[in-house]
């Protein structure tokens, strides 16, 4: 699982059959420090996360499937929690990466 | 290690492996490294390039098309080395889709075990992004 921050949503009406009914939101995956870490992802949002929040994903296939109950839904992206605060060992607080 | 700029995994004296010297911080390992055409799993963006024809294909992916396809980010921006994916819809050059890769890419299949790692899954009507930016449609090929 990996810690990212919703940016957006996506809006889709010609899609897989299997993943029709499901809000997606556009998310970018974080590093320990808070800062963004590759490329935006598509996900689907299974726990009613709004833009700005921090969220917990599984980028897993099978649990996908799990999750949604739907065998052949051909999604590896899925929200499955709202992170309300990390907490850190005391001075062992990752910090951002010098430039 | 060291020739990709990527740390090494034995940080020296007490360091969490996250403040070593050099390392990136990475929460989710160093996608760098996967070989050239790979995309860590999730569900990416991505602008259909055209179209690519194979007359002889192995009995499962008979019938569908095959489509160049160049990942982008949110924003349509190109980010990264194009590909060729399974196109279970008809999505034309130009549009704005987005595809799944490794074992899920099979799934919208006939065949749930064919051989692909790369398909496309839907396309893109809009994406509204947080501080008001929204993109509607297919981004110009080279948008900024």
């Amino acid at each position: 699982m990996i810690l990212a921050r919703v940016i957006g949503s996506l809006t889709s009406s010609d899609k897989d059959p299997e993943l029709v009914g499901y809000k997606m939101l556009v998310v970018q995956p974080l590093a320990l420090d808070d800062s963004p870490d590759g490329d935006e992802l598509i996900a689907v949002d299974r726990v009613d996360a709004g833009v700005g929040d921090k969220v917990l994903i599984v980028k897993e296939g099978n649990a996908a499937r799990q999750i949604t109950g739907r065998d052949k839904v051909p999604l590896q992206a899925i929200v499955v929690g709202v992170v309300d605060h990390v907490d850190w060992l005391a001075g062992r607080e990752p910090q951002a990466e010098a430039s | 290690m060291s020739a990709k700029g990527i740390a090494s995994p034995v940080p020296p004296e007490n360091l969490p492996i996250w403040q070593a010297p050099g390392a990136r911080l990475r929460a989710h390992g160093p996608v760098d490294s996967l070989p050239r055409g790979s995309y860590s799993p999730g569900v990416h963006f991505a602008r259909v390039l055209g179209s690519l024809v194979a007359t002889a294909k192995i009995e499962p992916l008979r019938g569908y098309r095959l489509a160049w396809i160049e990942p982008t980010d949110a924003r349509g921006r190109p980010s990264g080395e194009p590909l060729v994916a399974v196109d279970t819809g008809q999505y034309g050059p130009g549009e704005w889709v987005y595809f799944v890769t490794s074992r899920e890419a099979s799934l919208p299949l006939r065949d749930p075990f064919c051989a692909v790692d790369a398909a496309i899954v839907g396309k893109v009507d809009s994406v509204d992004l947080e501080n008001g930016v929204s993109t509607a449609g297919a981004p110009a090929a080279g948008a900024a």
